[in-house]
Parts: C-alpha cells; sequence; structure tokens
C-alpha cells in the first residue's frame, strides 16, 4: 500500500538527495511551484488530518509537505495531479497513524470530555448549533467521514477521493450517499426541533 | 469553491438541499480555517535561495575533482620523465648548471681558481696568536666563492702565519656580540 512505501522512504533523506540534484535549471520552478502548492492546499491538508484525529496534526502537515517537494517533478497533471499525490501523502500517514496507535495504545487517564466515541444526543447537537459542524462529522463511520472530507474538505473529485482512498469510484459514492443521508437526517432533526 | 460541494450534491441528488450545502460549507470553512506556518526545512524549500547554496557546493566538490585530475596528471608525467635516461641526464645537467649559476654570484662561470679558493685559516693577531673571524667575516663574502666552505677570513693573505692550523684558543673576538672588550 502507499503507507508502506512512504514509510520505507523517509522524507527528510528524498528531500536531502533532491537538494543536491538542484544543479537543473528549473530548480527555481520547482520551487515555485511547491510554493504555490503549500499555500493552496497546506489548511486544507491540516483540516483534513485533524478530522481523522492524528496526533501533532501540524508536524505531519509539514512531512506530508517534505514527502511532496521529493515527487513534485514527477508528477503530472499540474494542480489536480499535485493535489491528489498531496492527499494521497496525508492519507497513508494517517493509515500509519492508526496503525501504529493500534500497535502501540498510549495509556492515558480517562477523560470523558476527550472521548472522541462519544455521541452527542439531539440535545447536544442543538447546543453546538454553529459553533463547530464539524463535531457532527463523529457520527460518520470512518470510512463515510473519509469520504466526505476528501470531498469537502480537500475538494477532490469523485475520481480522485476513490485513487485517494484506494477504492473503486462506486465504493466512494456509495460512502458518501450514506454520509450525506446521515448529515441531512441530522439537520432535518434540528430543523424540526427549533 | 463550492464547486465540489455542489457536484456532490448533484450526484447523489440533493442538490436543492440547501441547509445540507450550506452545512458542508461551514464544514470546510471551519476545517480549512487555519493556515499553518512552513517549518523550516519546509521553508527552505519554498526559498529559491537554497539553489545556489547547492550550486556552491557541487562547484567545490568540481575544483576538488578538477584539482586531483590535475596532480594525478602531473604524477605520471613526473614518473615518466623519471624512467627515460635522456632526461635524466638533461636533468642533472640542469641542476649542475643552477648551483653554478647562483654559487658564483649570478655569472656562470667555469671552476674556481685555486689562487680564490677560500683560506681556512684565521687573520693573526699583533701578538701572533690567532683570531676569529669578526661578525663581518662571513663565509662566502667578497670574493664570490662557492658556499660549502666554512672558512673565515677569506680575505686574508695567503701569506699569513700559522696557515693551515686551526686557532688555539676559542677565546671570543673583540667585536663578537654579547661579550665584552677587554683592552
Amino acid at each position: 500500500m502507499r503507507s508502506s512505501d512512504i514509510a520505507s522512504t523517509p522524507a527528510r533523506r528524498e528531500v536531502e538527495s533532491l537538494g543536491s540534484d538542484a544543479e537543473n535549471s528549473d530548480g527555481d520552478a520547482l520551487a515555485e511551484r511547491f510554493s504555490a502548492a503549500y499555500r493552496q492546499l497546506s489548511p486544507r491538508v491540516l483540516g483534513y488530518l485533524r478530522l481523522h484525529g492524528v496526533d501533532d496534526p501540524e508536524a505531519v502537515t509539514q512531512d506530508v509537505f517534505l514527502a511532496l517537494f521529493s515527487r513534485l517533478p514527477a508528477v503530472v497533471g499540474d494542480e489536480e495531479g499535485v493535489r491528489t499525490l498531496t492527499f494521497s501523502i496525508a492519507h497513508a500517514r494517517i493509515v500509519d497513524h492508526h496503525r501504529a496507535r493500534t500497535r502501540k495504545p498510549t495509556l492515558v487517564p480517562f477523560e470523558p470530555e476527550a472521548d472522541p466515541r462519544h455521541a452527542a444526543s439531539a440535545e447536544e447537537v442543538h447546543a453546538m448549533g454553529q459553533q463547530s459542524t464539524l463535531a457532527l462529522l463523529h457520527r460518520l463511520g470512518d470510512d463515510q467521514r473519509e469520504a466526505l472530507t476528501l470531498r469537502v474538505v480537500a475538494e477532490l473529485s469523485l475520481d480522485e477521493t476513490a485513487q485517494v482512498m484506494g477504492r473503486s469510484v462506486g465504493a466512494v459514492k456509495q460512502l458518501q450517499r450514506r454520509a450525506l443521508e446521515t448529515l441531512r437526517a441530522i439537520v432535518s432533526a434540528e430543523v424540526a426541533h427549533e | 469553491m463550492s464547486d465540489e460541494i455542489l457536484e456532490m450534491l448533484a450526484e447523489e441528488g440533493m442538490s436543492d438541499d440547501a441547509e445540507l450545502s450550506s452545512l458542508l460549507k461551514a464544514m470546510r470553512s471551519e476545517a480549512t480555517s487555519i493556515r499553518p506556518m512552513p517549518s523550516r526545512a519546509v521553508a527552505d524549500l519554498m526559498s529559491p535561495r537554497r539553489r545556489p547554496t547547492a550550486r556552491r557546493a557541487i562547484a567545490g566538490r568540481r575544483r576538488i575533482v578538477t584539482g586531483l585530475i590535475v596532480l594525478g596528471s602531473l604524477g605520471v608525467g613526473a614518473g615518466a620523465a623519471a624512467a627515460s635516461p635522456d632526461v635524466r641526464s638533461a636533468t642533472q645537467q640542469f641542476a649542475q648548471t643552477v648551483i653554478n649559476v647562483l654559487g658564483s654570484g649570478g655569472a656562470p662561470s667555469s671552476p674556481i681558481p685555486a689562487s680564490q679558493r677560500p683560506v681556512p685559516l684565521p687573520q693573526p693577531s699583533s701578538t701572533g696568536a690567532p683570531t676569529h673571524p669578526t661578525p663581518t667575516d662571513h663565509p662566502g663574502s667578497g670574493n664570490g666563492q662557492v658556499g660549502g666552505s666554512h672558512a673565515p677570513g677569506s680575505g686574508a693573505p695567503s701569506s699569513a702565519p700559522g696557515k693551515g692550523s686551526p686557532p688555539a684558543h676559542p677565546d671570543p673576538s673583540p667585536t663578537a656580540p654579547g661579550h665584552a672588550h677587554h683592552p
């Protein structure tokens, strides 16, 4: 899977090796392209990582872009290609994070407020109001949340989302449909409650 | 900005759901509200100033490689020259000529005549005791003799008494530095 080959090649080493190959004349163009990608995509990458519960999402965001830089010269498809590659790397980082957490669970004191498994009641959802719409995403399944965040936060197309998740377009379409139906039910309940 | 959201709603036949659309837009706005500052490593990659540094490093490596190649070529050339007897004899001749030129004060000359050879005797004093050279009587001064002769007082007459015998007492000259004068 993508996550394995990313983990086997440290991003820092790749960047250093590429830095020594900076003699080519398009080095400045590469830096400019990388800067544009960072300006455009870094907020989305950070939000995507935060929504999936990655520890220290800011640091992982930087790692994602370091890994992106080493692969940027080989990217085809301009903006769409860079965007898909960036979120493929971020997706791999999320997969790695959850695998590592499974292998080595961290032992912390239980704090009910910090428990993400908490299911909000209708009253709580109403109380949240407009303050944190992102909390609604925790009422979705993992795959549904993944598909929806890639479409909404990362602004990927259906094909790009399927490519990042490593699933078929039909499977992603099914996931996003269920996620949207769940969200619509929550909103309808909220409106009916008002 | 909202193209993907509208497209997704259209794909699912929910284009007319304004509340769901506004909820998704609010989610996106909230999730992307934080713009992370680039770390130092990322900022270096974003800066074109990184390139000249890399070029300097490459240029330095090239200079080292070029220097090694030149030194290697010189070594090969010197080895080949040393292996040739003609070159050896020519080199010896050249070295002998250089030695002669330097030793004769700049003018190439034939071997030194016997009359100009250094006299290895000290100049006798008025008491008949041999004296030691003054600080001005350093070897090789005045007559262009070949270096290597350590005889002091080269300007002394060849008929001086005590010629050929070393000084009897190593008492220093009155004018020698670091010694008091005793009349």
